[in-house]
């Protein structure tokens, strides 16, 4: 049950999705963005999707 | 998001990247110089927006994802500093953000302490981060996820 990401994957994809937090500027990414992200670290599918809701 | 609440909210991140420690609502207050319920106010505006989450008297931080204000079984050290993180997952996040370092935790299966270190980016060590909820629910329950 749920989703086993190698931990280099978990690592890069917190680079991305961590990204700018320290900065004033920051603003959370639209999901377009966050799809693109997960699906460039072979995350994709239905436990991926994150059509309506970002963290 | 308001000019106030960035202002806010970069701070809270700063704090954990610096002091590797969340700052409290009056620290926040003094060092922006507004009232302490100003900042509760924000504070309470950004985690209705899930950029942080705040502990169960709703005046200060608990986490601002990837880092803990509590002392939890996933720490995070660089040098000879130290932050918490909120599971696996945000552990690797802190080395990603932060730079090369080691991540200490436990296995949630066995208990069996773990141990990885990153060296330019590149994660030595074995193993797997066990994601248990779907991505678009990370929020419905962020202590669970």
């Amino acid at each position: 049950m749920g989703a086993v990401v190698p931990v280099q994957t978990a690592h890069d994809l917190g680079r991305v999705w961590f990204i700018g937090r320290f900065d004033e500027s920051w603003t959370r990414e639209n999901p377009a963005t966050v799809a693109a992200n997960l699906a460039r670290h072979g995350l994709t599918g239905e436990f991926w999707d994150m059509a309506t809701e970002v963290g | 998001m308001t000019d106030f609440e960035k202002r806010v909210r970069t701070a809270v991140f700063v704090s954990f990247r610096d002091r590797a420690a969340a700052p409290s609502s009056a620290a926040l207050a003094t060092s922006l110089n507004v009232p302490r319920e100003q900042v509760i106010d924000a504070l309470r505006s950004l985690a209705s927006q899930h950029c942080l989450v705040l502990d169960s008297s709703q005046e200060e931080v608990l986490m601002a994802h990837p880092f803990s204000a509590v002392e939890t079984d996933h720490v995070v050290g660089i040098g000879p500093r130290q932050w918490f993180a909120n599971c696996a997952w945000d552990g690797l996040a802190i080395l990603a953000m932060l730079g090369d370092g080691c991540f200490e935790t436990r296995s949630p299966a066995t208990g069996e302490p773990l141990r990885f270190t990153t060296r330019d980016g590149i994660v030595e060590g074995e193993g797997v981060v066990h994601f248990l909820v779907p991505a678009r629910q990370f929020w419905q329950d962020i202590g669970h996820t």
